[in-house]
């Protein structure tokens, strides 16, 4: 298990990141064109060790599910239970829709 | 230590920064010179070989600079938004363009996510497998040099 934090911007620029903490120094793997994994760097400065986060653009719209990478670790945000990456993007995904709706009727 | 209390569990970019500022985990001159190259070059835009302008705000630069590779050489995204390549369709009108530059005589890839209203979101160096793996699978060429 990881604790994990996430950041998040707002659905204008819609890319979420959810990281393990604590941080190490990392750098992004490609996983698609829409799903970025971080990796620890080696002392070369390449992106080899264990996995420090993730990344998906266009995430208030995103349903690949499937296309996610396979990773064997439950993730826990702060004073919430582990959960995997899957399932814990889908929570955040509809709490980070219901407060873009809450603000597009509020504007 | 995680987000601050009071506001969910999702943390603005400048929040993460400062904490790891905070943490030792990134100097907090690393993110002043980001700051400036941001201050200097920019906002202002870059222009990218098709003679595009390109913004960044400065949230973006927050998250960019998360990439330690980055970070340590944030002169790096001003290099390459100016050495794009081509540039590939992606849904929603975003775009997704790969950038070659040379530093010490070491060629550096890039993968650049642009939105449509020509901010850059999101940078990754990536390489020449990455590359190849994106050129077979990403939409359509928009652009190409």
């Amino acid at each position: 298990m990881v604790r994990a934090t996430v950041v998040w911007d707002g659905p204008e620029a819609n890319i979420i990141r959810v990281f393990v903490e604590p941080a190490l120094p990392s750098g992004a793997v490609a996983h698609d064109e829409e799903i970025t994994l971080y990796r620890a760097l080696d002392q070369n400065e390449e992106p080899t060790g264990p996995v420090t986060g993730i990344e998906i653009v266009g995430f208030l719209g995103f349903d690949r599910w499937d296309a996610l990478p396979k990773l064997d670790l439950l993730w826990q945000l702060p004073g919430q239970e582990p959960l995997p990456l899957d399932e814990l993007l889908k929570r955040e995904q509809r709490r980070l829709r219901q407060e873009a709706e809450r603000a597009a009727s509020l504007a | 230590m995680g987000p601050k209390s009071g506001q969910g569990s999702a943390e603005p970019p400048r929040e993460r920064i400062e904490r790891l500022v905070a943490e030792g985990l990134m100097p907090w001159a690393a993110v002043e010179q980001a700051e400036r190259l941001w201050q200097e070059r920019l906002r202002h835009s870059v222009t990218m070989p098709n003679g595009e302008q390109v913004w960044i705000t400065l949230d973006d630069l927050y998250h960019v600079i998360v990439d330690s590779r980055i970070w340590r050489h944030p002169e790096r995204i001003v290099r390459a938004l100016e050495s794009v390549f081509e540039i590939r369709a992606l849904e929603h009108g975003r775009r997704l363009a790969f950038s070659r530059w040379y530093e010490g005589g070491r060629e550096r890839l890039a993968a650049l996510v642009l939105y449509p209203d020509r901010t850059l979101r999101t940078m990754h160096l990536i390489d020449e497998r990455r590359l190849r793996r994106y050129t077979r699978k990403v939409g359509e060429v928009v652009w190409r040099q």
